[in-house]
């Protein structure tokens, strides 16, 4: 392969616009702004206790943990008392329904961007400065806002749209680096996996389905894999070969339904086992956003529209 | 203009997706380093000691923080950590047990998973080289959990608060012995 003909290929990767793919956008606002929303709902009656002025660790505690200067939840709970006298039980509850209100604009795409960045702010606001109170999703949480800063996603079902009809530009390379995350994502948390002796002989999966803080809801008795300890251990190395492979298998075109399906299960398993319900989504709506467009019949029949 | 776009575009994706790499290079070497070589002291790969640089500099690491990007992707890995478990005695004046509770109260199970992820600190007092500084922000948090828990019962005296490492049987072991020990690592009265 000739530079010329490198340099085609990636102009094509990235530019070359597929209008089926645009939908995997739209589907990306409107269910991170769904999930940002149930999310924060459940936990609504416990935000107090987990985040607010009354909270197990108190605010000054948790501000010497605190790496990088964030506008912090109780920094701005302290100027809308000192400044605008406003009570901190008030702020608090009008920065719920702040949160509540931002996500209900992103599902719209109502100003999706704007409403997105200051969902951001009010979201690093509580979690950065709670920090022994957050766990993975809340990252992902925060890397989905960013996208939906950065990336274009009101050209349908938007109420922007329905107002402003802006021009159509292609959400090629916006997708491109999606997928790309997402499969060095896998490869990544594969990788880190197999690293791990115990992975590679099953006491890794043993010990995560027997931890105390999971599998509550359904309580499944994994004692009988014991007497099958092959089984648990080919379960850890599914989930490694999985993870690990999934860079290639979903660009492949006869494995990536597969892949796709098989990434599905496992976070279904999560899900079930570990009851990481919220974890879970969040990692299919990334799935689904990055190649739901593989299950489009018409993938092959690329429709012009202008590219950027 | 579209074309000289487009090449930007590149540049920035190119940037991006590069920075993504060495962001997962640094956590691999960092998990898995911290998970084998507990010595501190030992030398550190070029390969992740570069990559800790460009992480940690400026004005990236910010950007990375403000953007939530600052994460590593290996969950549950190398090792799946472990787990601690919390119990709160709700004693009376004369001694005689009111109630055992293992949380404060809240009334959601997301907020039970988010208190629970508190617990991975715990883990820094079972290292020789425990801080102060780690040891009581430990001390403080169950003396809140306590205290919060204390109020709810008004002939509660004392709330005798132990922490407990969960050690659930390996695999290969499970069928000899398949019983849960818990190791005591602390116990306070508040």
């Amino acid at each position: 392969m000739n530079f010329k003909s490198l340099k085609n290929a990636i102009y094509h990767f990235f530019y070359h616009p597929q209008k089926e793919q645009e939908i995997s956008l739209v589907f990306f606002r409107i269910a991170i702004g769904i999930f940002c929303l149930i999310h924060f709902i459940s936990i609504w009656s416990d935000f107090e206790i987990l985040f607010g002025k009354g909270s197990i660790i108190p605010w000054d505690i948790k501000s010497l943990l605190l790496s990088t200067n964030f506008i912090t939840l109780s920094e701005i709970c302290d100027f809308c008392e000192t400044c605008l006298s406003i009570s901190i039980s008030q702020t608090l509850l009008i920065f719920k329904i702040s949160f509540v209100i931002l996500c209900t604009f992103i599902v719209f795409g109502f100003f999706t961007r704007i409403s997105a960045l200051l969902l951001l702010i009010l979201q690093l606001s509580y979690i950065k400065e709670g920090i022994g109170f957050v766990y993975g999703v809340d990252n992902f949480t925060s890397m989905s806002l960013t996208y939906l800063v950065l990336f274009p996603n009101n050209n349908k079902l938007s109420l922007q749209h329905f107002f402003t009809r802006g021009k159509k530009i292609s959400k090629q390379a916006y997708l491109r680096v999606f997928q790309l995350h997402v499969s060095m994502l896998y490869f990544f948390s594969g990788f880190d996996k197999v690293l791990g002796f115990n992975w590679r002989n099953g006491e890794a999966i043993w010990k995560a389905i027997h931890l105390p803080h999971f599998n509550h809801d359904f309580q499944f008795n994994f004692s009988w894999l014991a007497d099958y300890p092959w089984l648990v251990v080919a379960t850890g190395w599914t989930a490694v070969i999985i993870e690990i492979a999934y860079p290639l298998f979903i660009w492949l075109s006869f494995s990536r339904k597969a892949w796709l399906l098989l990434t599905i299960t496992l976070h279904l398993g999560i899900a079930l086992v570990f009851n990481l319900y919220f974890f879970s989504t969040m990692m299919l709506i990334w799935n689904l956003t990055a190649f739901m467009h593989i299950f489009n019949k018409k993938q092959h029949s690329q429709q012009k529209i202008k590219p950027s | 203009m579209s074309r000289i776009r487009n090449l930007f575009g590149l540049v920035l994706i190119g940037i991006f997706t590069t920075i993504l790499f060495i962001i997962n290079v640094f956590f691999s070497f960092d998990s898995y380093t911290t998970f084998y070589n507990d010595n501190k002291d030992v030398k550190k790969h070029l390969v992740h000691t570069l990559s800790e640089n460009i992480y940690y500099s400026e004005p990236l690491n910010s950007l990375l923080n403000y953007t939530g990007f600052e994460t590593g992707y290996g969950f549950f890995a190398p090792n799946v950590s472990s787990d601690f478990v919390l119990v709160f005695d709700v004693t009376s004046a004369t001694d005689s047990l009111i109630i055992r509770r293992h949380f404060p109260t809240l009334r959601n199970k997301e907020s039970i998973i988010r208190f629970s992820t508190f617990f991975g600190s715990f883990l820094e007092l079972l290292e020789d080289s425990t801080s102060n500084f780690d040891k009581n922000y430990t001390q403080i948090f169950l003396k809140q959990c306590a205290l919060d828990i204390k109020k709810e019962y008004p002939e509660a005296s004392v709330v005798k608060t132990k922490l407990y490492l969960y050690d659930f049987p390996t695999l290969k072991n499970y069928k000899e012995n398949s019983e849960v020990v818990y190791f005591k690592i602390s116990e306070y009265e508040f």
